[in-house]
């Protein structure tokens, strides 16, 4: 074998090594880029308050007799803000919410004005919920909940949960906890 | 030879099985009973925190659980179910993400970057075994060294 040959050999089998090396290479770091870019893209499991994915989408549907015997239909409300509230009144936060649904619905009294829906979730705390509005007030319709059906077709969490509904039916947000008559303004476009 | 297929196979055999766990199974219980049980231990309690509806005796949970009873009485499927509460609670509503999309990637992906990396070492330890078949032949500086001394003779 000649040098040049020698040479050629030498240097044609390094170039196949390194050009194994960077394929393997080149394989191994796209995998594990696409293995991150999916790993990354991926909510995290056990955020405090996910995001609910029904915002954006249509309201389910929330038809029922209210505790006062009106009929209530979220569909025939459609062309108001309608804010949709899950309650029970063995919970703290629903409670101290209640004086801001109520001066939320005070301040809006027309016959297309924002209204209010109370659902009380608990089908065996619906006495107490007579008894705590005749004793703090509020107009709005409070409907029950049998069988947790219309929390469960929202999603609900936890209590207090509120979905502020648009005129076209759509939800165009979600609360959870506590609500304030100033966030709800603030999601409406009413805000001050 | 019998080596090579050996090794050959053991792949096959592990990407096949892992391949098969990624893969989504359609094995739904027969009786409506056994769908809701079913349904109730794969998708997560709305209100705790990792555990399903068949764990837990929290009000949500239990709704939860009569709404699987009153879909599955209404006959909707087992993947209608976990649709509609995948659509309400998002994609963290099944304990066990479903076998699809992003979850299969991320099965499939350390899989098969794991059998390159047994195939890479497998070749190189046989050839190493073996030795290297370029150790035995004259580099350039050997050659070099060869006519240097046969210039000096001549």
């Amino acid at each position: 074998m000649t040098v040049a040959g020698a040479e050629e050999a030498t240097t044609g089998t390094s170039t196949k090594r390194r050009s194994r090396a960077r394929w393997i290479a080149g394989f191994v770091l796209v995998a594990v880029a696409a293995l991150v870019v999916v790993l990354a893209m991926r909510p995290a499991a056990d955020s405090e308050t996910p995001a609910s994915p029904l915002v954006g989408r249509p309201a389910p549907e929330v038809r029922g007799t209210a505790l006062d015997g009106r009929s209530v239909d979220l569909a025939a409300m459609r062309g108001r803000w309608v804010v949709v509230n899950f309650f029970a009144t063995w919970g703290v936060p629903c409670r101290q919410e209640h004086p801001e649904l109520k001066a939320y619905t005070e301040a809006h009294t027309g016959p297309q004005s924002p209204a209010v829906i109370a659902i009380a979730y608990d089908e065996n705390d619906i006495a107490s919920a007579r008894s705590f509005f005749a004793q703090n007030g509020g107009s709005w319709p409070v409907v029950p909940d049998a069988g947790g059906h219309a929390a469960v077709d929202y999603g609900v969490r936890g209590l207090p949960e509120s979905y502020v509904v648009d005129p076209a039916g759509n939800i165009a947000a979600h609360v959870t906890g506590k609500v304030t008559a100033a966030a709800i303004e603030a999601i409406t476009g009413n805000a001050p | 030879m019998i080596r090579r297929t050996v090794w050959l196979a053991s792949i096959a055999v592990l990407v096949g099985a892992l391949a098969f766990g990624g893969w989504p199974r359609h094995d739904a219980p027969r009786t409506p009973a056994q769908r809701v049980e079913h349904l109730a231990t794969i998708v997560r309690c709305p209100t705790c925190s990792g555990v399903s509806v068949a764990q837990s005796e929290a009000p949500l949970a239990r709704s939860a659980r009569q709404e699987m009873e009153r879909q599955v009485a209404a006959g909707r499927s087992d993947q209608d179910i976990e649709d509609y509460f995948i659509a309400r609670y998002g994609d963290d509503a099944l304990l066990t993400p479903r076998r699809g999309g992003a979850v299969r990637v991320a099965w499939v992906l350390p899989i098969g970057v794991a059998a390159v990396a047994v195939g890479v070492v497998v070749v190189g330890t046989r050839r190493w075994r073996r030795g290297d078949p370029g150790a035995g032949e004259a580099d350039v500086a050997d050659v070099r060294l060869v006519e240097e001394a046969l210039e000096v003779r001549r």
